[in-house]
C-alpha cells in the first residue's frame, strides 16, 4: 500500500478579486521511505499541496478530492482527529525560520508543549531530555533549549524546526521551501542535514521547492507542477537526464552551474494569472513547441516509459 | 542586557522625562498669555497691589530664575507652593486627594481590562461569528459617549432605582468617622480594614462602583479594539500556523501564541491609556463629586486658583513619569527580545 | 454606484451622512435658529412674549396666531433646546476644525523637520513630543485653556496643543522609513534639492496617512471640547455649546427635567460617532488587514 495517495485534488481560493484555482485535479502517490520532490514556480500550487495534505488551508477555500495517508482518507476525518494526527503522523517544516517559532516561548517549551500534547512525554523534564538528544544529532547544542528563538541564528532555527517535525517520528514530513529564506552557505548545511536525516531515519518526505538543483540532490522521485497541474512525474535521475515535458526542460536549463559552460536560459514569459488560466495546455503561451492543439485541448497525464507526463507532443 | 540593567537604564531616563514635563508645565504657566493675578483678583486692582502680589509669587524675577526656582522647589524642597487665597500649602490638598484618584484609577483599570480583554479574546477566538462585529460597535459607541454623560446616565438609570449612592466617597457619618481613625494611610479602603471597620469599607465600595464603572467602561472600548487587533494579528503569523501544524489545541493557540504575543502591543496601549484614564478621571470625579485630584483641578479652575492648577499639573507630570517607568519594566518582562 | 457591502463600507456611508448633516448644521444652523437659542423672548407683531422655562419636549406655544413647537423642550431660562443644539454645532465644529487644522499643520511640519534633519534636533523633539503624548491630554488642555481664557481661537489652541504629538509621531515615522528607501537615495544621488525631495517624494507618502488620521482627530477634538466646556472653560454664556449645556442640565436631570442635558449629550455622541465611523472605515478600506495566505 502506498504511504500517501492524493486523488483528484482541486483547491480553489476565494478572494475579493475572484476565485483562484490553485490546484486542478492533482494525482500523486508516494511510497514509504521515499523523498518526493515537488517543483514549480511561485503560484504553481506547490505550497498549496503541502497545506492541503495537512489540512491547514484557510476556511474560505474550496477543496475537492481526497488525500489518503496509510489508507485513511484525511479529508473525511473530523477536525479533532486530524488535529491529533498533525505533528505526530504528518508534520511540516515551514519556509521562514525567522517567523515560524513563537518569540515568547523558549525552544525547550516548543518541544515540551508538542510532546505533552501528543502524550509522547509525561513531564517537561522528559521532553527536554529527548529534545536535547535530537537537537545534538541535528547539530544544535542542547543548551539552546533554554534560549528564545531570537537568540538563535537562522540556520539553527531551521534545525529546531526540523527537530520539531521529526521528534514524534511521523510517517510523512512536508518540507515547504525550507531553505528559500536562508543564505547560500546555510542552505548547503540544511540540505546536507536533510540528506543525513533521510539516510539515518528513513523518513518519507515531500520536498517542496522552486529550485531544480536542490531537488535533484535530495529527491528519489520528482513531480513537476505548473499552474496547478502536473506536468511530469518520474524518477529523479531519469527526469534530469531525459526530461520529457518542455517545462521540465526549461527548468533544468535555468539552473546555474558554477564553472558550467552552458548558458543559463531563463524561461520566457510569466506564470499565468490563476483566476483565469489559459485554455488548453496551461504552458502553451511560453512553450517553444506549442501547436494549435496545445492551445485548445488540455493534455492528459499519461504514462510513458515508467513516467507520467502531460504533453501532446511528448506523451 | 538582562532585566536588571534594563531597569537601571530606564530609571536613569526617568528624571530626564520628568524634567521635560516640568519644563513643559513651566512654559505653559509662564510663557502663555494670561496673568494669574488678574485672573484671580480681577482686572481692576491698583498697580501697587499688583506689583506686590507679583513679588509675593516671585513673578517679578527673570524667567530663567523663576524656572530654576520652580525646579528647585519641586525636586529638592518637594514644595508645590501655597494656594492663593488661604495660603495653605498645595501639597497638603494633593496628599489628601491623591489616594482617592489612585483608587478610582485602579478600579477603573480593572473594569476596563476585564471587559476589554475578555471581549477582545472572544472576538479573536470566534472570528467567524457575529461577536467581532458586536465588539466593534461596542467600542465605537463607548468611545463616542462623553464620560460625564455616561456617568449621568448611570446615576439616573442605575443609582436611583437600585439605591446606590451617587456622590462622594462615603456617607457623611462615615466621613467624620474616617478622620478619627487611629491608623491612617490616606487610602480609605486600607484604613477601614486596618481599623477593623468593615462597614466603612463596604460603604466605600458601594460609592466607588458607579464612578469606576463609568470610567472603566469608557476606556474599555480602546482595550477591546487593541486586544482584538493584536490577538488576531498574532493569529495569522507563521508561528501560529506552525503550532496548528503540530496539532496544538485551538485554545492553547489563542492564549499561548495569540494573546501572549498580543500582550506586547496591549501593554504599550495600556501605558498610553493611563493618560486617558487620568484625564477621564477629572470628568468622572466632577460628575460624582469624588474627592480626588481631578475634582481638585476643577475646584481650582472655578476659584481661579492658579497655584492649585499648577500644583496638580505638576503632580500629574510625576505620575506619568512613574507610570512610564513601570510600563517599560513590564515591557521587558513580557517581551524576551528586550531582555536578551 | 452600488450599495455598500460589508461593515467598513456601511460604516463609511453612515459616518459620511452624519458628518454631512453636522457640517450643514454648522454652516446654517446658527443663522436659522440662533435667536431662539440665546433668548427666551419671541417678538411678534410688535409684542414681546416670554417663553416659559422647563417646558417638556413636544410642547406647543401659541403666540399671536402662530404656533411654535419646542420639539426638545426649553431649558431653565426658557430657551429652545432644539435651537441650542442646532446652533451649538457651529461653535463645536469650528473649534474642532481649527484645532485639528492647527495640530495637523504644526505636527506635520515638526515631524518633517525632525525626521529629515535628524541628529540632536530629532532626539530633542522626540523626547518632548513623547513626554507630551504620555501626558493626559485633557489636563494639558485644561491648563492651557485656563490660562488663555474664553473664545474660539483660545480653546482651539488649547486642544490643538494636545494633538500635535500624534501628527508629529506619524509623520516622523513615515519620513524615517522613507529616508532609507531606494528611490529617495536615488533622488539624493541625482542631486535633487531637499525641498524637491520633500515635496515630490515625502509628502505624497505622508498625506494619505494624515488623511486617515484626520477624522479620528476631529472626533477627539469634539470630545475634548465637550470636556473643557463641561468644566466651564473656554466658553461664555449665552453661547450655545453641547458640553456646557450638558453640565447645566445636570442638576435638572435628577429633578426630572432630563431633556435639557440629554439632547446635547445625544448630539455629542452622534457627531463623534459620525467622524469616528468615517475615520475607522476609511482606515480599514485603505489598509486591509493581512489575511491568511
Amino acid at each position: 500500500m502506498n504511504l500517501l495517495k492524493v486523488q483528484d485534488l482541486w483547491v480553489k481560493y476565494r478572494t475579493r478579486r475572484g476565485v483562484i484555482e490553485a490546484l486542478s485535479g492533482v494525482n500523486l502517490s508516494m511510497e514509504e521511505g521515499e523523498v518526493l520532490g515537488v517543483v514549480g514556480e511561485s503560484g504553481s500550487g506547490k505550497s498549496t499541496l503541502g497545506f492541503a495534505i495537512i489540512r491547514l488551508l484557510p476556511k474560505s477555500t474550496e477543496v475537492k478530492g481526497s488525500v489518503i495517508l496509510n489508507g485513511i482518507d484525511l479529508f473525511s476525518l473530523p477536525e479533532e482527529e486530524i488535529r491529533r494526527m498533525r505533528g505526530k503522523e504528518v508534520s511540516m517544516v515551514f519556509q521562514d525560520p525567522y517567523s515560524s517559532l513563537n518569540p515568547v516561548m523558549k525552544i525547550g517549551d516548543h518541544f515540551a508543549e508538542l510532546m505533552m500534547e501528543h502524550g509522547a512525554a509525561s513531564s517537561r523534564g522528559e521532553a527536554i531530555e529527548a529534545a536535547g538528544k535530537l537537537l545534538e544529532r541535528l547539530g544544535v547544542p542542547r543548551e539552546r533549549l533554554n534560549d528564545y528563538p531570537h537568540q538563535l541564528s537562522g540556520g539553527q532555527r531551521q534545525r529546531v524546526a526540523i527537530g520539531l517535525a521529526l521528534i514524534l517520528k511521523p510517517k510523512l514530513v512536508v518540507a515547504d521551501e525550507i531553505t528559500t529564506a536562508l543564505d547560500a552557505l546555510v542552505e548547503r548545511q540544511i540540505i546536507d542535514l536533510v540528506k543525513e536525516v533521510k539516510r539515518d531515519y528513513k523518513t518519507s518526505m515531500l520536498f517542496i521547492t522552486h529550485n531544480m538543483g536542490l531537488v535533484a540532490e535530495v529527491a528519489d522521485r520528482v513531480a513537476v507542477l505548473y499552474a496547478g497541474k502536473l506536468a511530469e512525474v518520474g524518477d529523479m535521475r531519469e527526469v534530469v537526464s531525459n526530461p520529457l515535458h518542455p517545462y521540465t526542460e526549461a527548468l533544468l536549463r535555468s539552473v546555474p552551474r558554477i564553472g558550467g559552460s552552458k548558458a543559463v536560459k531563463p524561461i520566457p514569459g510569466e506564470p499565468p494569472d490563476m483566476r483565469n488560466p489559459p485554455p488548453g495546455c496551461r504552458f502553451h503561451p511560453r512553450c517553444p513547441l506549442a501547436t494549435e492543439k496545445c492551445k485548445l485541448e488540455e493534455p492528459p497525464l499519461v504514462e510513458k516509459g515508467g513516467r507520467l507526463v502531460a504533453c501532446h507532443l511528448r506523451g | 542586557m538582562g532585566l536588571k540593567e534594563h531597569v537601571l537604564y530606564r530609571l536613569a531616563l526617568t528624571p530626564l522625562m520628568l524634567l521635560v514635563l516640568l519644563t513643559l508645565v513651566f512654559v505653559l504657566m509662564r510663557v502663555l498669555p494670561g496673568d494669574p493675578i488678574t485672573m484671580l483678583e480681577g482686572k481692576n486692582i491698583p498697580e501697587e497691589v499688583l506689583a506686590r502680589r507679583r513679588a509675593e509669587l516671585g513673578l517679578d524675577k527673570p524667567l530663567h530664575e523663576q524656572y530654576l526656582n520652580y525646579l528647585y522647589s519641586v525636586f529638592v524642597r518637594l514644595d508645590l507652593g501655597v494656594t492663593a487665597l488661604e495660603r495653605v500649602p498645595v501639597g497638603y490638598f494633593i496628599a489628601a486627594r491623591l489616594p482617592a484618584t489612585v483608587d478610582l484609577t485602579i478600579a477603573a483599570t480593572v473594569v476596563a481590562l476585564g471587559i476589554g480583554v475578555l471581549m477582545g479574546i472572544l472576538s479573536a477566538r470566534y472570528e467567524e461569528s457575529w461577536f467581532p462585529q458586536f465588539a466593534r460597535v461596542y467600542s465605537s459607541v463607548v468611545y463616542s459617549i462623553p464620560v460625564f454623560y455616561l456617568g449621568l446616565m448611570l446615576q439616573v438609570g442605575v443609582a436611583r432605582p437600585y439605591g446606590l449612592p451617587t456622590t462622594g466617597r462615603l456617607n457623611p457619618l462615615n466621613m467624620v468617622l474616617l478622620d478619627s481613625l487611629p491608623v491612617k494611610t490616606g487610602f480609605v479602603l486600607l484604613d477601614s480594614l486596618l481599623n477593623g471597620r468593615l462597614d466603612i469599607a463596604a460603604d466605600y465600595i458601594t460609592h466607588i462602583i458607579l464612578p469606576a464603572l463609568t470610567l472603566g467602561v469608557y476606556i474599555s472600548g480602546v482595550f477591546t479594539r487593541v486586544t482584538y487587533l493584536s490577538v488576531s494579528e498574532a493569529m495569522v503569523q507563521d508561528y501560529t500556523r506552525a503550532a496548528r501544524a503540530r496539532g496544538i489545541g485551538e485554545w492553547r493557540v489563542v492564549t499561548r501564541y495569540g494573546f501572549r504575543n498580543a500582550l506586547i502591543p496591549l501593554l504599550t496601549m495600556a501605558g498610553l491609556q493611563v493618560a486617558a484614564l487620568l484625564g477621564g478621571a477629572v470628568l468622572t470625579e466632577t460628575t460624582f463629586n469624588w474627592e480626588g485630584l481631578g475634582l481638585l483641578v476643577y475646584e481650582g479652575i472655578l476659584k481661579r486658583d492658579y497655584a492649585i492648577v499648577q500644583g496638580t499639573v505638576t503632580i500629574y507630570a510625576l505620575i506619568v513619569a512613574v507610570v512610564s517607568l513601570v510600563v517599560d519594566v513590564a515591557y521587558a518582562l513580557v517581551d524576551p527580545r528586550v531582555r536578551y | 454606484m452600488r450599495l455598500p457591502s460589508g461593515f467598513a463600507e456601511w460604516g463609511l456611508a453612515l459616518g459620511t451622512a452624519l458628518v454631512a448633516a453636522f457640517a450643514l448644521l454648522a454652516l446654517i444652523g446658527e443663522s436659522l435658529m440662533g435667536q431662539r437659542a440665546v433668548s427666551n423672548i419671541i417678538v411678534a407683531d410688535g409684542k414681546t412674549y416670554v417663553v416659559p422655562p422647563l417646558l417638556p419636549p413636544g410642547s406647543k406655544l401659541e403666540v399671536s396666531g402662530r404656533e411654535y413647537v419646542f420639539i426638545m423642550g426649553t431649558d431653565q431660562l426658557g430657551r429652545d433646546v432644539f435651537a441650542r443644539v442646532v446652533s451649538g454645532a457651529r461653535f463645536v465644529l469650528t473649534v474642532a476644525f481649527l484645532s485639528t487644522a492647527i495640530s495637523a499643520v504644526l505636527g506635520t511640519i515638526l515631524g518633517l523637520l525632525s525626521g529629515y534633519i535628524g541628529g540632536f534636533l530629532d532626539r530633542f523633539l522626540s523626547l518632548v513630543m513623547d513626554s507630551m503624548y504620555a501626558f493626559p491630554g485633557l489636563i494639558l488642555a485644561i491648563a492651557v485653556a485656563a490660562l488663555l481664557g474664553v473664545g474660539v481661537l483660545n480653546i482651539s489652541l488649547a486642544i490643538a496643543i494636545v494633538y500635535i504629538p500624534s501628527y508629529f509621531r506619524m509623520v516622523r515615522g513615515v519620513v524615517l522609513s522613507l529616508k532609507s528607501a531606494p528611490f529617495v537615495e536615488a533622488a539624493v544621488v541625482a542631486g535633487a534639492s531637499p525641498w524637491s525631495i520633500v515635496t515630490r517624494h515625502v509628502l505624497p507618502n505622508v498625506i494619505p496617512q494624515i488623511i486617515t488620521l484626520l477624522p479620528v482627530s476631529f472626533a477627539d477634538a469634539i470630545i475634548t471640547e465637550a470636556g473643557l466646556t463641561f468644566l466651564g472653560l473656554g466658553i461664555e454664556p449665552p453661547t450655545p455649546d453641547w458640553g456646557f449645556d450638558l453640565n447645566k442640565g445636570r442638576q435638572f436631570f435628577l429633578a426630572g427635567y432630563w431633556w435639557i442635558g440629554a439632547f446635547p449629550g445625544l448630539t455629542i455622541i452622534l457627531s463623534v460617532l459620525g467622524f469616528l465611523l468615517v475615520g475607522e472605515s476609511l482606515n480599514e478600506l485603505l489598509n486591509p488587514r493581512k489575511v491568511e495566505s
